[in-house]
């Protein structure tokens, strides 16, 4: 299990509809990998009062 | 009780919180001098921030990306915690996002088998961009999106 944490911001903003999970594998079409925990928050709201603010991303 | 604005607060471990941190503070008393018996309180705080960050408590609905990308299966684990992507899978979650300078994508990642590209990215692409642009590689043998991350 690897933790990541990714500041999407640095590399690009704008809109967006959709959150994208790749488990590609044009080859041989075998491939299987689990994303969770997902939460997406504002850099800023870091801050000892503010970490409950994140998102509880689930899925449907 | 107060009824002033509250510019700072010292929390129980003692922790100063300046008026950046406090967008509401709340004054609870609770006593029972006549009686021998010790009551809790138990205050429940949730905290929403805008639209952003707002927590859809329903989950977000997992589609496929289509052709050409998606040929694969998803499953959903029973708490809505966790995406499982397999067989040259490319799943969406139907999530409004705005990205801002300050934004941070946290989660966990466990691959079970090899594949070419695993990846997380942001859709929406237009016909002038690259989905590439917006993509972040974690894991695979092949070279696809921004690497910072491919460890």
């Amino acid at each position: 299990m690897q933790h990541f944490d990714i500041n999407v911001g640095d590399y690009f903003t704008g809109e967006f509809d959709s959150i994208v999970f790749i488990a590609d594998d044009d080859a041989d079409g075998v491939s299987e990998a689990t994303f969770s925990n997902i939460n997406l928050f504002d850099e800023g709201l870091e801050a000892p009062m503010a970490a409950p603010v994140m998102d509880n991303f689930l899925f449907a | 009780m107060p009824v002033g604005p509250i510019f700072s607060a010292v929390t129980p471990k003692g922790m100063h919180l300046s008026q950046d941190f406090l967008d509401t503070a709340i004054y609870i008393k609770g006593d029972r001098q006549d009686s021998a018996k010790i009551y809790d309180i138990q205050l429940e705080i949730e905290y929403f921030t805008d639209d952003l960050f707002l927590i859809n408590d329903t989950g977000y609905e997992i589609v496929g990306a289509g052709a050409p990308r998606d040929f694969g299966t998803s499953d959903v684990s029973e708490d809505g915690s966790s995406l499982t992507v397999a067989d040259n899978g490319w799943k969406m979650a139907m999530r409004d996002t705005t990205i801002t300078s300050e934004t941070v994508i946290s989660f966990d990642f466990e691959a079970t088998e090899e594949a070419e590209i695993y990846a997380i990215s942001f859709g929406s692409w237009d016909s002038s961009d690259s989905p590439q642009t917006y993509t972040f590689q974690i894991g695979g043998s092949k070279i696809w999106g921004k690497q910072a991350f491919n460890t």
